[in-house]
Order: C-alpha cells, then sequence, then structure tokens
C-alpha cells in the first residue's frame, strides 16, 4: 500500500509540474504592432505543444500499467477507485477530455480514408495503447482510465440489474454509434462522437444547456445503473468488448478455485458475471440441423434487408454534411423570396464556383450511399448475430466473468472468500 | 498442451496485434513521408469562411459585423 501511494503521490506531483508549465504557456497573448501589422488568419485551431501530447501519452501508458497491477497482482478495489479519481482529474478536467481514446476512433477512421489527413500521434496512441493493453488483460482502460467511464463509475450507489432483453436491445446502440461515427469520419463530414459527448462540456465547464442536460441525466442514470453511456453508448467500447474476449490475463474473481459459495453472484452492478451452466441434454439432429439453416439464412438475410434501409436513407445521412447542406441550400436558394444564410454569404465571397460545389457534394452523396450499405449490412449482421447468440449454448462449472461486458472495476473482488 | 479455443485466442490476439502494428506503421509512415498535410476538413477546423460554427477570432468578429 505504502508502494502505491508513492506512485500516485509521484504521478500527482508530475501533473502538478506540468499545470505550471501549462499555465505559463498560456500567460502571453499575441504581440499588437504599432505598425498596422495584422496577424495572419488562424485557420485551424492552435494544436497541442508537442511535450503535452508526448506527456499525455506517458501518462496513459503509467495509469494503465498502474490500474492493470492493482487489478490483477493487488485485486484491490481502492486502487482502481484512486486511480479512477486521478484520471477524472487528469484526463478529465485538467486535459478537458481531450484527446480521448473514445473519440480517437474517428482521428484513425478519417487518417484511413483521407490520406491528406495526418493523424496526431497521440491520438493514434491513445486510440492503440488500450486496444493492446486489453489484448492482453482485460479492459483495464475502462476500469478507471477511462474519464468518461471514471466519473459514471464514482456516482454509481444504488445498483439497479437491468432485464436481460433490454440490456440485449440497448447493447445494440454502441454498434449503430460505432458504425454511423465511422460513416461519418470516413466521409470526413463530422466527428459525432466528440460533438455528442455527453461528459466533455461537463470536463470543459462550457457545456450547452443541452448537452449539460444530457451530461447531467447520464450521472444521474449512472447513481442506479451502472454506467450506462459505457455500456449502451460507447463505440470505443464495442472494440474493447471484442478484444477482451481474447485477452490473455484477465481478471479472475477467485484467486484460486471457486467453491461455488455464490456470494459473488449479484456483486456486478453491470451483470458481467456468468453463472454455472447445468450440463445440456443432447439436442436431436433435425431440429440441431433446422437450428442451424435458419441462422444460415437470416444472418445475410438482415444484412440484405439492412444494407438497402441504410442505402435509402443515404440523401438524408448526407445532409449532416457542411458542403452538402450548403449545396442543397444554394440549390433551392430563391434571392426573391429568401434572405441570403452566413453560409451562402461565405460561399461567393470565397469565389469558387457553384458547379465545382454541386460536383464535390454529389461525390459525397455517392460516398454516402456505398457506405449506407456498408452501415445498415453491419447493423444487419449485429442483429443477426444477436439473435443467434440467443441459442448459443456454451458449458460453465463455476462463476466467472463475462470476459467482453466485465470492465475489471474489481468490485466483485472483495465478495470471493477464498484466499490465495 | 494447449487446447483447440486456447489455440484459436492465440492466433486471433497475435493478428490482432499485428494488424495494430501494420495500421499505426503505415499511419505514422504516411505523416512524415506520404502526401501532404491538407487543411480541407470544414469540420476539423470550422471551416472559417463558412463562419456559422467558428468560433475563431476573425469567424466572431465578422458575425459581429454583419
Amino acid at each position: 500500500m505504502k508502494k502505491s501511494l508513492a506512485f500516485i503521490s509521484l504521478l500527482i506531483f508530475f501533473v502538478g509540474m506540468e499545470f505550471a508549465a501549462f499555465s505559463q504557456q498560456q500567460r502571453f497573448p499575441k504581440p499588437e504592432f504599432e505598425s498596422g501589422y495584422a496577424q495572419p488568419v488562424t485557420s485551424m485551431p492552435v494544436p497541442r505543444d508537442g511535450m503535452f501530447a508526448l506527456l499525455d501519452v506517458l501518462v496513459l501508458i503509467a495509469v494503465l500499467s498502474l490500474i492493470t497491477w492493482f487489478i490483477l497482482k493487488k485485486r484491490s478495489r481502492t486502487g482502481v477507485v484512486a486511480v479512477s479519481i486521478f484520471s477524472i482529474l487528469y484526463f478529465g478536467f485538467f486535459r478537458e477530455g481531450c484527446v480521448c481514446s473514445v473519440g480517437s476512433v474517428q482521428n484513425v477512421v478519417l487518417a484511413l480514408f483521407n490520406p491528406g489527413y495526418h493523424i496526431p500521434l497521440s491520438a493514434l496512441a491513445f486510440f492503440v495503447i488500450p486496444l493492446a493493453y486489453t489484448l492482453f488483460f482485460g479492459r483495464t482502460f475502462c476500469a478507471g482510465v477511462c474519464p468518461l467511464g471514471a466519473v459514471q463509475d464514482v456516482f454509481l450507489m444504488r445498483p439497479v440489474t437491468l432485464k436481460k432483453w433490454l440490456q440485449k436491445a440497448l447493447g445494440l446502440i454502441p454498434f449503430i454509434y460505432l458504425g454511423l461515427s465511422v460513416l461519418y469520419a470516413a466521409t470526413a463530414t463530422d466527428f459525432i462522437i466528440c460533438r455528442y459527448d455527453p461528459f466533455v462540456g461537463i470536463f470543459r465547464f462550457n457545456a450547452t444547456f443541452f448537452m449539460f442536460a444530457i451530461g447531467a441525466a447520464f450521472l444521474l442514470i449512472s447513481i442506479f445503473i451502472a454506467r450506462p453511456y459505457c455500456r449502451f453508448f460507447c463505440p470505443y467500447g464495442v472494440l474493447l468488448n471484442l478484444v477482451s474476449r481474447v485477452s490473455k490475463n484477465h481478471l479472475t474473481i477467485t484467486p484460486s478455485n471457486c467453491i461455488q459459495c455464490k456470494l459473488c453472484e449479484n456483486s456486478c452492478p453491470l451483470d458481467a458475471i456468468n453463472k454455472p451452466v447445468v450440463v445440456k441434454q443432447m439436442e436431436d439432429k433435425r431440429s440441431a440441423t433446422r437450428r442451424f439453416i435458419l441462422l444460415s439464412l437470416i444472418i445475410p438475410a438482415l444484412m440484405i434487408v439492412g444494407g438497402w434501409t441504410g442505402a435509402n436513407f443515404h440523401e438524408n445521412l448526407a445532409k449532416v454534411n457542411s458542403k452538402v447542406r450548403l449545396a442543397d441550400e444554394m440549390l433551392h436558394f430563391d434571392s426573391k423570396t429568401m434572405k441570403e444564410s452566413l453560409e451562402i454569404e461565405g460561399f461567393r465571397t470565397s469565389g469558387k464556383p457553384v458547379e465545382q460545389l454541386y460536383l464535390e457534394a454529389a461525390e459525397i452523396v455517392k460516398q454516402f450511399y456505398y457506405g449506407g450499405w456498408i452501415l445498415g449490412a453491419f447493423i444487419g449482421l449485429v442483429i443477426g448475430l444477436a439473435l443467434s447468440g440467443l441459442s448459443r449454448y456454451q458449458y460453465r462449472e463455476d462463476y466467472s466473468p463475462d470476459k467482453g461486458a466485465c470492465v475489471s472495476c474489481a468490485r466483485c473482488l472483495k465478495y470471493c472468500p477464498v484466499e490465495k | 498442451m494447449i487446447n483447440r479455443r486456447e489455440f484459436l485466442r492465440n492466433g486471433f490476439r497475435g493478428l490482432l496485434l499485428g494488424s495494430l502494428a501494420v495500421m499505426s506503421g503505415t499511419l505514422i509512415l504516411r505523416n512524415y513521408g506520404g502526401e501532404e498535410a491538407s487543411c480541407d476538413f470544414d469540420f476539423l477546423c470550422k471551416g472559417c469562411d463558412k463562419l456559422k460554427a467558428c468560433r475563431l477570432p476573425e469567424g466572431v468578429k465578422f458575425k459581429e459585423s454583419k
């Protein structure tokens, strides 16, 4: 415990030093010249200082290693809570929720689809490092390093277990959200995860009323339902869930052999503990074959229906793109009856021919048509797999964490009476 | 002796790790040696001459002068 306290004190000291440097960096405004020289127009937000970005990555690695050690070696819930509080303060309030791993999915997708976009290395690191850790140690990133998860976790007081069917149904939302965010990032339209992040406005103290209300609602729900954003919205959680299923050293409830005392049975607020399953009677071959054929047909059928539906909505999906929206406005603009909007005026002052705008917009709409097909087919596949998963049988003798859904919060550990 | 399930898991883990490494390598190399960075991402730079969502000083000033 002394060692961990020393480590946390070091981290706080580290952050304190950085804060001093940060405040110095912000101290001097741009100079004003008496000769009338005008500062050049800033077309991009001021990039974060390279050293700070590197520091963010180093802190991420340090905190991830520390929490993994707390979970897998020390089996300490207190350690997880301490790291969670640190993450809320550092990645949340001090770093204002940016760069974050959840949003970095979009940077990676944008970089993969648009060679002109150079991804910041910190965004790439924030995407890759938690995935690599999850591959070996389970979702220790979700446990207390992600400020979005940590802030919900500290609010949890009276956990209520949701019905299984409701969890399954709501569990489809992150896949849809992931698909949409990939589509919008790939078409260079918008970063919707960042735009609709419910907590970032709270971390920055500058949320609009609407976003503040959503963030506050999530925090209020978090008092009763564990991590609603992580379970039912987080797109990065989808990737971590899939990767965690093959993790090498995942958290175990018992440090030795399970004695089936059932004390941990209801300890997980996320309902992520698999209970023992009785041996199933052998299904007769005919009904098993029929079920297999039905499932083999239903998944491609759902994918085709989903793809077709997605493609039919492509024009609506494309309207989020500013170029498409502007082209649409220009097309329907009537100077006699309508007042020119700021966007139209901005476009006219840029001197670009309107035909070029229409061509570019048409190209984007075409991308959305193909994207709509892929998104719809993906959603169909997810629904199909979820349906087929309902009939999947897996024999289990002991109580064990559901490696995909478990966020390694370590709450269940204190319920286990078995000593090492 | 590892069982079939463990063998598949190991294979999948290696594949994922390899894919992450290749993807990261490609993106990093592209940053240094590939196409030049373009600023044509309106939603990132808030498209300063399109104005509505622009919070940069120039955009704010223009909107105020309207």
